[in-house]
């Protein structure tokens, strides 16, 4: 079996795990930058968001997989369908009806960087075979026992972070609970304190901005300030209201007048009857087309 | 079953091609897509490839800042969607079309 050169006689179970993760991410996320509906594109971003959490278990990155899925496959993209259906946005423009040169431009150039990401890579972790100039040369090493400890552990350590004050966490204590949540805890309320409050504030920030930005403004109706009562709606038959309704519409209620009024202005909605002259209405100019079975 | 365990079974280089791709499809996307939406989704892609970078690399050095670095990573992205898709949502109330190239509010 032969992946990016490297030559592996027989795949272990993580390997093929791998494998199958990234074949299905990789075909995913081309599914998604080419479907016309934006909902079937959200969606295929799912798988890949999913597949990438079954990474980070491989990586022995449990929190981590369960946060992908909590907030991006659970939140973030739950809140691009809402939009997407909020707006109605689903027959989205065709692709490359008016920007040819970009459509075609685009994929060569997305296949450029993608050979040159895989070239660099195959290089600097020594895949290729040539032989590089001295000092190009970037070896990664695949096993993690030839790193060299970053942080050598100091002496009288003790069993917890806090005696590795800014110094990131011991290689043993690392190996001993990376892949627990409460070691990368630890790790953001110590090392990281400062990112993590700042970035608190950043989600308080978008929060309000959010809220801001999308609050619609609703323009006051210039009919509500004449405190009528619309008579459109009606009442339920046999109701008080509609009881009162119908001795207004009679005109056996003193004082109140019923016109009809189109209260959309200029838009072709139909009149209907209208309520005026209740406490605290402002005296209506007797221009005012008075109609309907008024006394 | 140790970090160590782990990553020498999926050598790093591994993990950091398919970052690689996955990056440059995403990229793909931003360049060709003319919703705004699959866009947005895209350089959520981006970031994506670029967070399996990060843990492939704390993974493989035994250091806990990768994974701290994707925490922030993934708060920053929910910000930036939450903020975006309102900024989204409110140019479309203004002029109902998803295409970068009309959303010209800015020239007039």
């Amino acid at each position: 079996m032969s992946v990016g050169g490297m030559t592996i006689p027989i795949p272990s179970i993580a390997e093929v795990v791998f494998l199958v993760l990234s074949a299905v991410a990789i075909v995913a996320g081309l599914m998604m930058i080419t479907r016309q509906d934006a909902v079937h594109s959200a969606l295929w971003l799912v798988v890949v968001l999913f597949q990438l959490a079954g990474l980070y278990v491989l990586l022995n990155a449990p929190f981590l997989a369960v946060l992908q899925v909590l907030v991006y496959a659970g939140a973030i993209l739950v809140l691009f369908l809402f939009v997407i259906m909020l707006l109605q946005l689903r027959e989205g423009p065709q692709l490359g009806n008016v920007h040819q040169i970009q459509r075609v431009a685009a994929w060569p150039i997305g296949a450029l960087l993608a050979v040159e990401l895989v070239i660099v890579i195959a290089l600097a972790s020594g895949l290729h075979a040539p032989a590089l100039p001295a000092g190009v040369a970037m070896h990664v090493p695949t096993a993690p026992q030839a790193v060299p400890a970053a942080t050598p552990l100091p002496a009288g350590s003790g069993s917890t972070a806090f005696n590795n004050p800014g110094g990131g966490w011991p290689v043993e204590e690392v190996a001993l609970y990376n892949g627990e949540p409460r070691a990368l805890g630890i790790e953001l309320y110590t090392n990281f304190l400062w990112p993590f409050e700042i970035a608190s504030f950043i989600l308080l920030v978008a929060v309000i901005g959010a809220i801001v930005l999308a609050r619609r403004e609703e323009p006051i109706p210039a009919e509500v300030e004449t405190r009528g009562i619309s008579l459109a709606r009606g009442a339920y038959p046999g109701s008080p209201q509609a009881a009162e309704i119908g001795k207004v519409l009679a005109g056996q209620v003193p004082g109140v007048h019923v016109v009809q009024r189109d209260l959309a202005g200029d838009a072709p909605a139909p009149p209907f009857p209208h309520v005026t002259g209740l406490p605290g209405d402002a005296p209506r100019p007797p221009a005012d087309p008075p109609a309907g079975p008024q006394a | 079953m140790t970090s160590s365990d782990m990553v020498a079974q999926v050598p790093l280089e591994w993990y950091l091609l398919v970052s690689g791709i996955l990056f440059a499809i995403g990229m793909t996307g931003v360049l060709t897509r003319r919703n705004v939406l699959v866009i947005f989704m895209s350089v959520e892609l981006m970031m994506n490839a670029v967070n399996i970078t990060l843990v492939a690399f704390g993974t493989a050095l035994n250091s806990l800042a990768g994974q701290a670095f994707v925490v922030f990573v993934v708060t920053v992205a929910a910000a930036e969607a939450a903020v975006g898709l309102a900024i989204i949502m409110a140019l479309v109330r203004h002029k109902p079309t998803v295409d970068p190239a009309e959303m010209e509010l800015m020239k007039e």
